[in-house]
């Protein structure tokens, strides 16, 4: 079997995303928050959807839902001040 | 982060993104008891309202390797370096990819050429294909299809010639052959070996 590098897997196309920024702001949030740390990690680079991300961390869709939306805004909040 | 412990703010900031907007004041009024932790959330929700779409997108966008036949085939017939188009296989995010033949019929070896869309309008699409040049070039590896040649069209299109493997997209060829569990994890596990060697 081979497999070629094209781009059946593209990295989204936006530049001024800063993922460095993200991994490393990640990494605090995992500190005090693993739970949350994981979900951003399976939903946005592992692009699971609520209910797979709730699923693989062994919680409820509704745990995930509750903290999607401060993990996103902490996250934003981290990078725009950098 | 300020100097406000995170389990604090947490259980405030996840109650507050659950309310409609004209009940965050009310509820910020009860739950905040210290002026420092209102205003960080207060900020934290004001970066909840300018973050649009941000991470809601997948960081990796799967594209489908559907074939295009009807579409843009005016490549075929044509010649690049001393390969002869002869259909086209694939459409991905970058460009298109033909199925070609010698030219000079020196070997009667098929290749794929992979040719960058547009090509000039985007050098950000042009600086990935480069670099994915040089990183194809340099891998060997029994799972990774080799890079044969490369190098721009007259027009300067740049274009990639690697082996053509014929063969069927993971997923159908898994199910046609009706495979386990285990023995997709195993095929999963050479596409990983292959992924990580060229990491």
């Amino acid at each position: 079997m081979k497999v070629s590098l094209h781009e059946h897997i593209l990295v989204a196309e936006a530049p001024d995303q800063d993922i460095l920024g993200l991994d490393e702001a990640l990494g605090r949030i995992e500190k005090v928050d693993p739970q949350r740390g994981r979900i951003v990690e399976l939903r946005f680079f592992g692009g699971l959807s609520n209910d797979e991300t709730a699923e693989a961390l062994g919680v409820s869709a509704a745990t995930v839902q509750r903290q999607w939306p401060g993990a996103r805004a902490w996250l934003y909040h981290e990078l725009s001040r950098q | 982060m300020p100097t406000i412990p995170w389990e604090q703010v947490r259980s405030v900031l996840d109650a507050v993104l659950d309310l409609p907007e004209e009940a965050r004041p009310t509820y910020l009024d009860q739950a905040c008891p210290h002026p420092a932790l209102r205003h960080y959330v207060e900020s934290l929700i004001q970066s909840y309202q300018q973050a649009g779409n941000f991470l809601e997108e997948p960081a990796v966008i799967q594209h489908t390797f559907a074939p295009a036949p009807n579409r843009d085939t005016s490549w075929v017939g044509r010649r690049i370096g001393s390969y002869q188009i002869l259909e086209q296989i694939g459409e991905g995010g970058m460009g298109e990819v033909y199925r070609a033949g010698r030219a000079d019929d020196q070997y009667h070896k098929q290749v794929a050429i992979k040719l960058v869309r547009g090509g000039f309008d985007s050098r950000f699409t042009l600086g990935r294909f480069k670099a994915e040049r040089q990183i194809l070039a340099n891998l060997d590896h029994p799972n990774i299809t080799r890079l044969l040649d490369g190098g721009a069209t007259e027009e300067g299109q740049p274009f990639l010639v690697m082996d053509y493997v014929q063969g069927l997209p993971l997923d159908h060829y898994c199910d046609r052959r009706r495979l386990n569990v285990a023995e997709r994890l195993g095929l999963f596990r050479t596409v990983c070996s292959a992924v990580q060697y060229a990491h």
